[in-house]
């Protein structure tokens, strides 16, 4: 029998979007063109070739070496791409995904990708096309309400603060506006006008958000409620802290002994 | 310390649940114009910038719909910040009124709490900006303004900073 990799504990629809997260099993809610989203993400014009740091690795004459003869280059770095970054904000009134889960979306599911977790915000370094198509799959699946998230170089602070009242993350330079029921990107992740409207389709209602979010929430999933959680953070937490860099060698937590109980404060 | 008596006036801050758009601003603003006893409102936000402060896209216009100008009884002003939460003083307890007037005019919750939000007495900061107390005609000015202003545009003679 295969083995079907669980990656997080907890029953609640919440712990099952955080799963849903991290095993890349996502469901496709929209669809953004190519172009489109080179034009949001900023770093080349739209229908230009890629610009390149190297030859493509096939035209260099690598090294004999192992490694690399085992492991098979990305498209972008066999190409010779440059290492370019996308981002993204999620703001804390329920959006879909998270920084952690965005990374752990990206680190698990791509080859390539560098993720880097922030409180508000997600960053993703890559070769260009690699960066591209993993930002591609995010923008476009259940991880983004283009109104609850956003990409966003820079002036993320609308993570935290409350939603507008048509129910659209603040961002001081107004990336993204409602126009007849639709989101519209008018200018790149860093602020410049960009000479598209990008639509981004519909924003999520507050009910679905909440269905979809992977934000524990006193008005939503509580936190506490999850014991399975938190039983699982305990265990991690108990290895960590009293068995450092050995948590195999926790005889009480060893396997056969049976279960052990941490007890929620 | 500041202490307060019965003959303080009283101080109020609403803080709705979402961020307010300008056309709900200025409605709010004036029926708190309008009612009796109010003597000073303040509102608080994130700032709406003219242009891009930072980052690769800086000084690219950011043309923020919200940075509007509105009317608020009869004066005009333009809007620099997103309406967060609005802070105002009253001579006499006008809690119920406030609390009926969001309730008509939000329909989302918010918070309506009593307290010391605008100072009463001049800090430091004050006294760089307008100097002596003493010679501080109009008072109410103490907590009405950004503490980010530039020192250019308000600064006790005495006190400017002629270090640039």
């Amino acid at each position: 029998m295969a083995y079907t990799p669980q990656y997080y504990p907890g029953s609640s629809h919440v712990a099952v979007n955080r799963r849903k997260h991290m095993s890349g099993d996502v469901e496709k809610l929209r669809t953004v063109s190519d172009d489109d989203l080179v034009a949001a993400l900023g770093h080349r014009a739209p229908g230009s070739d890629y610009p390149s740091t190297h030859p493509p690795l096939a035209e260099m004459g690598e090294p004999d070496c192992p490694v690399r003869q085992m492991v098979e280059p990305t498209p972008g770095a066999a190409a010779g791409d440059r290492v370019r970054y996308s981002q993204f904000t999620d703001s804390m009134y329920s959006a879909p995904s998270i920084p952690y889960f965005r990374s752990y979306y990206a680190a698990i599911n791509f080859r390539g990708v560098d993720p880097g977790t922030l409180s508000g915000r997600q960053i993703v370094e890559a070769r260009e096309r690699d960066m591209e198509a993993q930002c591609k799959a995010s923008i476009e699946s259940e991880m983004t309400c283009p109104a609850l998230a956003g990409l966003r170089g820079c002036t993320v602070h609308g993570h935290s603060l409350r939603l507008a009242e048509d129910g659209m993350m603040f961002d001081m330079l107004q990336r993204t506006h409602l126009e007849g029921g639709n989101v519209i990107e008018d200018k790149d992740q860093v602020g410049v006008p960009i000479d598209r409207k990008v639509n981004l389709g519909k924003p999520m209602s507050e009910a679905e958000a909440k269905k979809r979010t992977t934000i524990y929430r006193t008005d939503g999933v509580k936190y506490r409620s999850e014991e399975e959680v938190l039983d699982h953070v305990h265990l991690v937490h108990h290895r960590r802290t009293m068995y450092g860099y050995r948590p195999e060698t926790a005889a009480e937590t060893a396997p056969g002994v049976g279960p052990v109980t941490y007890h929620t404060v | 310390m500041v202490t307060t008596t019965d003959s303080d006036p009283v101080q109020y801050e609403i803080f709705p649940q979402r961020m307010l758009d300008p056309s709900s601003a200025q409605e709010i603003l004036n029926r708190l114009e309008q009612m009796e006893g109010v003597t000073r409102v303040l509102v608080q936000g994130p700032r709406l910038p003219l242009t891009v402060p930072y980052g690769p896209g800086k000084g690219a216009p950011v043309d923020h719909p919200d940075r509007e100008v509105i009317r608020v009884g009869d004066q005009v002003m333009e809007l620099q910040v997103k309406v967060g939460r609005i802070r105002l003083e009253a001579e006499h307890d006008v809690m119920e009124e406030i609390r009926a007037l969001c309730e008509e005019l939000f329909p989302f919750p918010f918070e309506l709490k009593e307290g010391l939000f605008l100072r009463r007495k001049a800090t430091v900061t004050d006294y760089a900006k307008y100097g002596p107390d003493e010679t501080v005609e109009d008072k109410s000015i103490y907590g009405m303004t950004d503490p980010n202003m530039t020192p250019s545009s308000k600064v006790c003679e005495s006190c400017v900073d002629t270090r640039e």
